[in-house]
């Protein structure tokens, strides 16, 4: 199997151990579930043309379980967080899928970007979400840093620092020690209060809502499985070039 | 952003306690920002800082950096003349005011939500002490002049870019405007540029002063001569800005700063400190009324302040509720460390507090956000960590677990997988959908099937055959394939993104007779076996010499109706530890060697030819492809293939490896055949 795949196969046996179960995404999402309701901006610079592809407004779709929102411009995801709240969404429709729920969301996602040995325009994400009752900043810090022992070796040593994403607070950056430095490898942080909100409220009141918290993390696959085996270029992964291949 | 060590240092009322340069750069990263860059410049230190949004509206200016600094060093503090600034309520009674003069066009309020003017007489542009061009020299700024440099000095040290005008340069009264027609305008420096019609501009009755937030122009610049200032200290919108800036290619500290948006109560503060400056520097000089674009002590009314309510256990235990003693010391950060940032706390009950935050964090809006101020102030390296639980079994989704059964299937079967471009090249595929905005034109769409790039990479592999010890080369990718569809009760379509399989299989000659076994048909026959579904619709494709062959099908449907309750996952390869090699750029050549061995056994052979392929750095590959024994000799044939990470090797090279092989097998007593 690719590479890539086996991360995402052996971060998704890691991430059972602890109850998380994948849930896929669509790979084309709309600018709703993409943005609007992981907060980032509407001026927000992220979502011009230069960072972000579109399709044309010829094309659109609806949002299950939040239709008021209207028909969404569609986009080839920059991102797999627009699975949080499709899953959080899931409870609309199936009471059954109510928190609290555990999941992981792997896929391919999009950036508009020149490409070069470090930078793709399309690239592999894994994406995870907790929500539930007393989901706290440790909760975070133990299951990753449990899944990149797993992943990585028991001596890996993995650091959290702060930062910035605006669907969390608080926000995280997640380091590995690796090869002399420290580097950067996912973000992370709680589920912003008002996600959970666009996530729950159209089937949940604002009491039930309160009394959750969860918290959510991604990280580039691609970027996992170059470290773990020295490639150094990340455009080598998807030419299916047998010479790339043999090694996996 | 530019800050430097020094800079820092000169806030501080003890800079004897500042930590080393290294440590400052730890303390960032660890609670406030990344640290791009860190440089020695004389006896300073220079780092590049990274300021993510949430903290953009105040970290721009170094004195807020300082006071981030201060917070994580224990009895580090800063001078009060700066902590005053961070109080809640601004004292703006301090500044001279003229709120009958409104400057601002009404079309332009959106633009711009406060302006101040202020006149300043008897003033010079002489040129600045040593000890501020050399503050500035550290941020990479040449010095301008005395006016020119306080105004970036404050700009630095606020946040908040300032902008003076000659005054005895502009005609008539200078107004906030839009333009209704395309003006082209000589900017500081000299360069020309054209201005479209909606720019904002600071104008007088006659020219364009200045493109809002962006950059002055030559008309009302400050010299040598000058005399006369009228200081401008505003918020322009931010986006207005960036637009701006970006489309005319002038991105500098002062549209950057207002880029990120700055906070009401900045341009009060920097004109105050502005002016406490210039009065050090020119003691003659006369601060007249400033003048404002609306009663600015409307934006500073206590209940215009936000005021967040927080309970302390609900707080603590979002950082870990397993451990005791999280309350008492998140409580002692509300008591001990919020007050110094300018946030009013009062106790509202047992458990509540209300806390009122200052205006320059603008960031502070709920409960969540005071959260992270704990748990950056505590750092999350005193988070306690514990394993985490694990859970005896979980039931993983459909969709998973057929696609990875799929998977393991095909490479039972020798087939290798690839991951290929979602993105590709609408020319050549007239039907697939077109992006409205792309970097190349060969990725400006997404793929409607898999085939087409399948085929390319298929044929492609052609010359590594031998190298992967392969006779044909069996490709197959899962992925989703995106198409137009019709959207339900509205007018634009939707878009149908299936999930397809492809299984690709080429050979540069085939041959005669083809084993039906390995057919692409009937590995998807025993797939549908496997998977007990009905064998799936076919659209099968040939490249155009017919040598590479790919049979795709929509797996969407049978990710429902798939039996995998009799499909034992089989678990995945544990971390690998190898280093992966880069392929070589350069044609490989295979060779074969073939001798007999009597007398010892298959290991000591073997170990022997693993020997042989170390000492050969010319060997990528060596394969044993052929074992048979006869009258009590075995004969051993082996493969191996030449390639070079330098260059193309020629014949001789490889037959003089060759003949030097066959030499050490000879000196073991072995008969090359």
């Amino acid at each position: 199997m690719h590479p890539i795949t086996q991360a995402i196969e052996q971060l998704t046996e890691i991430f059972a151990t602890y109850g998380f179960v994948q849930y896929t995404g669509p790979e084309i999402e709309t600018e709703w579930h993409n943005f609007d309701a992981l907060r980032v901006a509407k001026d927000h610079p992220a979502r011009d043309s230069q960072d972000t592809f579109w399709l044309s407004p010829e094309y659109g779709d609806v949002v299950k379980g939040r239709e008021s929102v209207g028909v969404q411009r569609v986009l080839p995801r920059t991102h797999t967080s627009g699975a949080q709240i499709r899953r959080m969404l899931a409870g609309a429709e199936d009471t059954t899928q109510k928190p609290p729920f555990k999941i992981i969301s792997a896929g391919k996602v999009f950036r508009n970007e020149a490409t070069d040995a470090t930078h793709e325009a399309e690239f592999f994400q894994l994406e995870g979400l907790c929500v539930g009752e007393n989901i706290s900043v440790a909760d975070i810090k133990n299951t990753i840093t449990d899944a990149y022992k797993k992943f990585f070796g028991d001596d890996i040593q993995v650091r959290f620092r702060e930062s910035f994403f605006p669907f969390v607070e608080p926000g995280l950056e997640i380091d590995i020690f690796w090869k002399d430095r420290w580097l950067e490898v996912a973000g992370g942080g709680m589920v912003h209060p008002e996600v959970l909100k666009f996530g729950l409220s159209s089937h949940m009141s604002e009491e039930e809502i309160a009394g959750l918290s969860g918290f959510a993390f991604g990280m580039g696959v691609d970027r996992l499985v170059m470290l773990k085996y020295g490639i150094d270029d990340i455009r080598d992964m998807y030419t299916g070039d047998l010479r790339f291949s043999r090694w996996f | 952003m530019l800050i430097s060590y020094n800079w820092l240092s000169s806030y501080m009322v003890n800079p004897e306690k500042m930590p080393s340069p290294e440590q400052v750069a730890d303390i960032f990263t660890m609670r406030a920002f990344e640290i791009e860059s860190m440089e020695q410049k004389g006896d300073d230190t220079v780092y590049d800082i990274k300021i993510l949004p949430d903290r953009s509206p105040y970290a721009y200016g170094i004195r807020y950096v300082a006071l981030e600094l201060a917070l994580r060093v224990p009895d580090l503090a800063l001078k009060p003349v700066y902590t005053e600034f961070m109080q809640t309520v601004v004292d703006v009674s301090a500044i001279p005011r003229n709120i009958d003069t409104l400057l601002v066009d009404t079309s332009a309020q959106d633009l711009c939500s406060l302006y101040t003017l202020t006149y300043i007489e008897g003033i010079h542009n002489n040129p600045s002490s040593a000890e501020i061009v050399q503050k500035l020299a550290a941020l990479g700024q040449q010095s301008r002049g005395m006016i020119v440099d306080l105004t970036n000095l404050v700009m630095y040290d606020t946040g908040q870019p300032l902008h003076a005008f000659d005054a005895d340069k502009v005609d008539g009264q200078i107004r906030v405007a839009v333009l209704d027609v395309d003006t082209d305008v000589t900017i500081l420096g000299g360069k020309k540029v054209s201005l479209k019609k909606g720019t904002t501009v600071i104008r007088d009755t006659k020219d364009i002063l200045a493109i809002a937030g962006v950059k002055g122009c030559v008309k009302a610049e400050v010299t040598s001569e000058t005399k006369n200032i009228f200081l401008e200290s505003a918020s322009f919108d931010r986006v207005i800005v960036r637009k701006t800036s970006r489309s005319l290619d002038l991105i500098n500290d002062s549209s950057k700063r207002f880029e990120q948006g700055v906070t009401v109560e900045r341009p009060v503060t920097a004109l105050q400190t502005f002016v406490e400056h210039l009065q050090e520097l020119i003691p003659t000089c006369t601060v007249h009324a400033t003048k404002v674009s609306k009663d600015i002590v409307d934006i500073f009314l206590p209940e215009k302040l936000t005021k967040i309510e927080i309970n302390i256990r609900r707080c603590a235990d979002l950082v870990d509720d397993s451990v005791s003693g999280m309350v008492d010391r998140f409580l002692d950060f509300m008591k001990s460390t919020l007050p110094k940032t300018g946030v009013v706390v009062e106790r509202t009950s047992e458990d509540t507090y209300m806390i009122t935050a200052p205006l320059y964090r603008a960031d502070m809006c709920i409960e969540a956000d005071v959260v992270n101020e704990f748990t950056r102030d505590i750092g999350y390296e005193s988070v306690k960590y514990v394993p985490t639980e694990l859970v005896q079994s979980v039931t993983q989704e459909r969709r998973y677990q057929v696609l990875q059964a799929i998977r393991k299937f095909l490479v039972s079967k020798g087939y290798t997988e690839v991951l290929l471009h979602t993105l590709i090249d609408s020319k050549k595929n007239p039907d697939a959908i077109e992006l409205e905005n792309s970097l190349t034109s060969e990725r400006d769409a997404l793929r409607a099937e898999l085939a087409p790039e399948l085929i390319q990479a298929v044929i492609k592999n052609y010359p590594y055959l031998d190298l992967v010890d392969k006779k044909a080369v069996e490709l197959f990718e899962i992925g989703v394939v995106h198409s137009r569809k019709k959207l339900e009760g509205a007018e634009v379509f939707g878009i149908d993104q299936r999930t397809h399989l492809a299984l690709g299989v080429g050979m540069p000659k085939w041959p005669k007779k083809v084993d039906e076994s390995k057919t692409v048909s009937t590995i998807l026959k025993e797939l549908c076996e496997y998977l007990g579904v009905e064998m799936l619709d076919i659209k099968n494709t040939e490249s155009k010499d017919a040598t590479a062959k790919i049979l795709e099908v929509d797996i969407t449907d049978i990710i429902d109706t798939a039996k995998i309750s009799h499909i034992k996952n089989v678990t995945k390869t544990e971390g690998i530890k190898f280093t992966y090699k880069k392929a070589s750029i350069y044609p490989s050549m295979s060779r074969d060697i073939a001798f007999f061995v009597e007398g010892e056994s298959e290991e000591v052979v073997k170990e022997f030819m693993n020997g042989i392929k170390e000492k050969y750095h010319l060997i990528e590959t060596m394969t044993c492809f052929d074992i048979f024994s006869k009258d009590g000799k075995t004969s051993y044939g082996y493969r191996f293939v030449f390639q070079s990470y330098e260059k193309t090797l020629t014949e001789e090279e490889v037959s003089t490896v060759m003949s030097s092989i066959a030499g050490s097998v000879q000196s073991k007593g072995w008969v090359v055949r």
